[in-house]
Formats: C-alpha cells, structure tokens, sequence
C-alpha cells in the first residue's frame, strides 16, 4: 500500500505547489476556490445558520410513518435508479501511467483495486460530508422543530438519514464494482454476460418507469404516489433503497434491534459486493490496459476540449458513420485561405451534423410558435423583441459550441496551421468565418419559418436574423479571444476561471451592438430590420477589432508553453 | 530465463497473439519483428503481466505470471514504446516510486544516482515529470526499467525517441545485462540495429510467428543466403 499513498500524496502536493509557479494558475487556483467556498460551502453554513435564528418556526404535526417511508423510499429509491443505469459501465479510471509503469511491477492487483475503491468510497462520501459537516446543526433543530411529536427526535431522523444514505452510496459503489468488473472482462464469455447483465438492467429500469407511469396515469394524487412507494415490486426491485429506508424508519419508530439489522444488511450488500469483486481481481490489468486507456483517452480529449479529436476516436470505433453530405463538400476545390473553410465545413459536417440538425428543428420550432402565439394582429411589438432575442439566443449558443470546439482544435494544431503559407491574420480571419456558415444557416431557417408562419414578419425576420448573425460574429471573437489568452483548458483551475472570462467577454462584446440597436428602436419601433443594420455593422468592427488582437497573439502562440 | 508456451490472446473475437511459443536463455538478446499490427506489443504486456492471456504459459525464470505474478514480476523489467509516466511527480519521486513497488528502496541511493547520470538526468532530477521531453521520458522510463536489478528486460521499441548518446547507453546497458546472465526481448522496426544487437530474431505475423532463428537461420528459411535481415524480413512477411 506505501507506494499507492506515496503516488497519491506526492501527485497531490506538487499538483499544489504547481498551482502557485504561475500568476495564471494562481488566479485560477484562487477562482477555483472561491467558487467552492461561495457555491458550496457558504449556502449550507449561512442556511444552517439562518435557519437556527429564523424567528417563527413552522409548527408542523407528526406526519404518518407511512408518509415518512414514501418519502425516504421515494428519495432513495430514484437515486438508486439513477445509479443501477450506470452500475455495468467501466469503472476504474485508470491512467496511462498506471499501466505503463504500476502494473508491470510487482505490486498486488488486490492492493490496486482496495486502494481504488476506498478512494471512491471517499470521494463517495464528500457530498454527505459536506452537508453534515455544514448544515448538520440547523437541519437537525429544523427537523427537531418539524418532528418535535415523533418518540424520536427530528435530529436522529437527520442521523439516521445520513448514515443510511452513505450505506446507499457505498452500496452502489461496491456493486458496480462487482458487476462492472465481471462484465468487462476481454473474454468471450464475458461478452454475454454483459448483454445478460444489460438486459437485465434495462429490464428493470424500464419496467419500474413504466410502472410507475402507469400507475400514476390511472390516478394521479398524492395516495397513488405514497401507495407506490410501499410496492413491493419497487421495493424488490430497488433492494439497496428498501434497507436503508428501513434502517431509518425502524430508528424512527424507536426499534433499534430492528434498525440494527437493516444496517447489517445494508453492510452485508457491501462487503460481498466487495468480495464479489475480489475474486474478478486477475483480471483488472487486463481491464484497466484494454478498456481504460481508451476510456482515459477519451477523458483526456474531453478534458483538453479537443471535441473534433473526440468524434474521430468513436468513428475509428465504428460509433460515427460517413454523411452524404460531407462526401459532397469533400469535393469542393478551395485553394488558399478559403481551405480553411472547406476544412471547417467539412469537419462540422462530419462532427456534429446530427445534433445541429436537431438543434435547427428546436430552433424553427421556436420561432414557430412564437410567430404563431404572438404574431400580428395580436402584440406587434413582442413579437419583434421575442424574435431578436431567439436570434441573439441562437447567434451565442452556436458561438460557444462551434466556436469552442473549433477555436479548441486551432490551438491544438498549431504545429499542422501554423506552416502552412497563410498570414496569422489571415487563418484567423478565416477561421472566425468558418465557424459562421452552418449556425447563419440555422438562424435563418428559423427566422424564414416565422415568415412561412406569419408572413406579415417577413422584415421582423430578417431585422432578427441580422441580429443573430450580430451576436454569433461578436461572441465567437470573444470566445476566440478568450481561448488565445487562456489557453491551458486541460488544467481545471484555468478552465473554470476561462469559462468566466468568456462569459465576460461575450456580454461586453455584445453589450455595444445592443444598445445600439435599443437606441434605434425607440425611433424605427415597427421596422427592426432598419434597426438592426446600423448594429450589425458595428458588430463586424468589433468582431474584427477582436480578430486582430487575436492575430497577434496567434502569431507567437507556442502551446508548449 | 523466460518461456513462453502457447500464449493465445484474444480480445473478444479478435485473436491477436496466436499460440506463440519461444525461450530466452540466460545471457540470450532476442529481437521480437513484425509490421504493425502484428501482435508484438500485445505479446509484451502479456509476458509483463500488464494483459492477461487467454490460454497459455509464461515462465519467468520458474514462476509463472498469472499463478505468481508478484515473484514473476520482481525479476522483470519492462519499457513500453511510448511511456505514459506520472506527470505530477518529479523525475527522482518517479524512480522512488518504482523502486517502493520493487521494495528496493535499500538500494535506492546508489542506483538512482548512478542512473540519472548515466541517461542525463541529473539535472533534471527535482523538475515534474510534465516537463519532460519526448526523449528525457524514455530515457526516465529506462532508467525506471533498470532500478531494480532484474534479470528478464522487455523493452518495446526503446530506442525511438532517444537521442544517440542515449541510444549508446542504453545499447551498453543491454549487452551489460546480457554479459551478466539476463534475457532480453526487444520489439522493433529497426532491423539493422536488431541485426547487430539480437542473438536470435523471432518474426511476427497476424499474431502468429512466422519464423524464429538466427539470421543465418533466417536466410537459409527465406531462400535469401547473404541478404540482410532487412531484405530477409521482407521476404518473409510479404503476400
């Protein structure tokens, strides 16, 4: 076990100490952290808090045991169903490095595997523990308060609670290591276990969905629901949930042999899940070397926001087929700079075609049924302010997708782009329009079915496809911009702290354009096409205002720095 | 010593080593050939214990890797071809790190000293492993491979990626090893240097060993008397 805790511990302490060898990492670190301590931590302490000192406490009865059962379960068990889709997919997440240097040594696959279930049972317990330790005294006075009638006080129902909640979770835990480990194994005949296992899985999720559907279809009311929840094949169905449900219900009631038992059963799922897994322990190598790397390699694209990178791993898996579409613009004969378009279209085509054709079908359906309910002769005015903001709407969200992704995978191929014989200037200018042609093309089938629906406005339409295009030009030069002077996105401090620099940029590259186009509408109130024109062409200055920025730092960008 | 018998690995439906059986004497360099895809890096993590075979037999040195792997494991060293590290500790934690799961940290000192000198990397002793180059990696994971005094080297194309001086060092080290009684089974594409360095040649083809010999062997299989192992290797692994 020493050199598993020495990795750790030494991994994490110079993963800390580079944090502080960068003022960019620093500030990053320093964002990270305060977004914890704000978003985390602060909400339960000051809850807790304020609820200690609220004023008027809500005098509530004791509810009936059944009601708190349904409850318990209710909660338990949707958690437990959530978790039993998840519990046949690969578990270890196994490094490179493990493979390449840990396993060929001869340190115990058993220790490995130990090593890496405790962590996960911690890791596990994080959410619990942070709860209890932070909102822990105000939650169990309010439930004292709320409960005060129950032979048990409210605090041990939050105890009891807790505790059968982190049995639930290591339960899980446990079990998908079992299942997992048994089902990935490179064997043929582990090959059919999984579609047994899976099939299995899917039965059962499947079958209490609908289930619960159906019964609640025939009679939706407060009863069915709290009938439901005592269903003894939901109960059967999501044992882990039942047991811990009934530990607490038990301690409630005042029977603590009985609350006992269902805690040693809760236990017992533990310990021989993690016997079970144990005995597939030969075979965590062969797992981790076979399924991990690529699972890692995935992770580390995802990571790296290498999105491109990511759709040729599934195609060379088989997962992605080639388009007609694509093999047509594969065809086009684009020399110089405009190659870059070509290269562009062809990689969005082939990358991301089915969720953007989704997204148009969203998109027109929007603007439908906004032409549809709001349209003349109705509300002239709300409509046209309706309108602009789907356009702006959809001119940002393609920014961020195409644009993140594409600006991504400039950075990561620097060395391909960069001697190629085009300007620095050039290759951004080119890129930032690359990423335009399919989100324009999105608008405007929007906007072109809002006139189809409503054909009085047909000018509104295009007043708010200009503004769309506005805000997709603006945003994508600040979502480029931003990437250029935050390029480290692998690193989780200088993500978090881009992401909100991005965010930033986008509002104040926009903000210009907006209010510009505001001013004009009080005078060209029924025609935002004249309003829009004037705020488009400021759009392209500050666009290209960014671009050259962005040129220049383009022009000395070494991602190995 | 190190014995292979019958070593079948498959991956689901793919077979990609089939019953592939060799030894490797004591004081034996033997080179494992073949194009890509053939199956040689796959036999390397089967006989390092990293994936485990489907059927079949690995021997080292009297224990078995699947029955023993932790005894069988302690008299192995194994250098994969692009060696993944652990970026977040320092070159000398790195070295620490392997030589704990060795339990050799008694010789320690001594050793790391001797081999961060002798592969450069002195200097870089107390820098991330994240910093590294392409090159400084490989030589570390070689440096990682030598800590811990085994006698049985696997070594998947290790002479890629290091620089000349490297390269000579890590030549030495491999006839060193050979003159004090160890086996070494080196996958690679370099045959000239496979043709200096290797004893013997095993040839690889679809997970399955086509021919197995001295390069006089070799030639006289190929009908190619004279030729290099270069023009041998093509014969043998083309149509």
């Amino acid at each position: 076990m020493k050199p598993l805790i020495y990795l750790f511990v030494r991994s994490f302490v110079n993963g800390l100490r580079r944090t502080f060898t960068s003022p960019k990492r620093t500030l990053g670190f320093i964002f990270f952290a305060s977004y914890y301590f704000f978003a985390v931590i602060r909400p339960f302490g000051s809850a807790s808090s304020q609820f200690v000192n609220f004023p008027h406490h809500p005098k509530l009865s004791m509810p009936p045991i059944e009601v708190l059962d349904g409850c318990i379960f209710g909660v338990m068990g949707t958690i437990s169903l959530f978790l039993l889709a998840n519990v046949a997919s690969y578990k270890g997440a196994y490094r490179p490095a493990d493979v390449d240097v840990l396993f060929a040594t001869p340190v115990s696959p058993k220790l490995v595997l130990v090593f890496r279930m405790v962590r996960d049972y911690l890791f596990t317990l994080i959410a619990p523990l942070i709860i209890g330790i932070f909102a822990y005294r105000g939650a169990s006075l309010g439930l004292d308060e709320l409960f005060r009638n129950y032979p048990t006080h409210g605090a041990d129902i939050l105890r009891l609670t807790w505790i059968s909640w982190m049995l639930l979770s290591l339960s899980w835990v446990s079990i998908s290591y079992a299942v997992s480990m048994f089902v990935g194994r490179s064997d043929l005949k582990s090959d059919v276990n999984h579609k047994v296992i899976n099939f299995v899985l899917a039965a059962i999720t499947l079958s209490s969905i609908g289930y619960v559907a159906v019964r609640l279809r025939g009679d939706l009311s407060w009863e069915t629901a709290l009938d439901l929840s005592h269903s003894p094949f939901l109960r059967v169905a999501f044992f882990p949930a039942t047991l811990a449900t009934e530990m607490v219900v038990q301690g409630v009631q005042g029977n603590l042999a009985m609350a006992l038992l269902y805690f040693a059963a809760s236990a017992g799922i533990i310990v021989a899940s993690f016997a079970a897994a144990m005995t597939q322990v030969g075979w965590l190598y062969d797992q981790a070397a076979a399924k991990g790397l690529s699972a890692a390699a995935m992770r580390s694209l995802r990571r790296s926001g290498s999105a491109y990178s990511l759709m040729a791993m599934r195609a060379r898996e088989g997962k992605l087929k080639r388009g007609r579409l694509s093999g047509t613009i594969s065809g086009w004969r684009l020399t110089g700079a405009p190659a870059l378009l070509w290269k562009e279209l062809l990689m969005q085509m082939r990358g991301t075609l089915a969720g953007s054709t989704l997204i148009m079908v969203v998109i027109a359906f929007g603007y439908g049924a906004v032409a549809y309910g709001l349209g003349p002769p109705s509300q002239g005015a709300v409509v046209n302010v309706m309108l602009l903001l789907l356009s702006g709407m959809a001119g940002y969200m393609f920014a961020l997708t195409n644009g993140f992704s594409g600006f991504r995978e400039l950075l990561l191929k620097v060395d391909l782009i960069k001697p190629i014989p085009i300007s620095p200037a050039k290759t951004i200018f080119w890129e930032i329009l690359a990423k335009a042609p399919i989100p324009c093309l999105q608008i405007l089938i929007g906007c072109l079915f809002a006139s189809i629906v409503s054909p009085s406005l047909a000018l509104s339409s295009a007043g708010s496809f200009l503004f769309g295009v506005s805000v997709l030009f603006e945003s994508l030069g600040a979502v480029l911009l931003t990437l250029m002077l935050f390029p480290d996105y692998e690193d989780p401090t200088q993500r978090g702290l881009s992401g909100l620099v991005m965010l930033l940029a986008i509002a104040l590259s926009v903000a210009p354009g907006v209010a510009l186009l505001i001013l004009l509408l009080v005078y060209f109130r029924e025609n935002i096409l004249i309003a829009t024109i004037p705020s488009f062409l400021l759009s392209i200055g500050i666009t290209a205002g960014m671009a050259a920025i962005s040129g220049g730092l383009y022009m000395g960008f070494n991602p190995n720095e | 010593m190190l014995q292979v018998q019958n070593l079948v690995k498959q991956y689901k439906r793919f077979t990609a080593v089939d019953n592939l059986s060799f030894t490797i004497s004591p004081g034996e360099i033997v080179g494992l050939l073949g194009p890509n895809g053939a199956g040689k890096t796959t036999a390397l993590r089967c006989i390092a214990g990293i994936l485990r075979p489907t059927s079949g037999e690995i021997v080292i040195n009297g224990a078995e890797i699947v029955a023993q792997p932790s005894l069988a494991k302690a008299q192995l060293s194994f250098v994969p071809e692009v060696p993944s590290l652990y970026e977040l500790l320092t070159v000398e934690e790195h070295l620490r790190f392997v030589a704990m799961c060795f339990d050799k940290l008694d010789v320690f000192d001594s050793q790391a000293s001797l081999l961060l000198e002798r592969y450069d990397l002195d200097g870089k002793r107390h820098e991330l492993v994240a910093t590294l180059s392409k090159g400084m990696r490989q030589k570390l994971s070689v440096a990682c491979a030598l800590i811990h005094n085994a006698n049985v080297f696997l070594l998947d194309e290790p002479l890629i990626g290091i620089d000349p001086e490297g390269a000579r060092e890590l030549k030495n080290e491999i006839y060193r090893v050979k003159e004090e009684g160890g086996s070494v089974l080196i996958s690679t594409h370099l045959l000239d240097t496979a043709e200096r360095l290797c004893d013997r040649v095993i040839i690889l083809r679809n997970g399955r060993k086509i021919a197995e010999g001295t390069l006089s062997d070799l030639q006289r299989i190929s009908g190619n008397e004279g030729k290099s192992l270069e023009d041998v290797f093509l014969a043998l692994t083309s149509g």
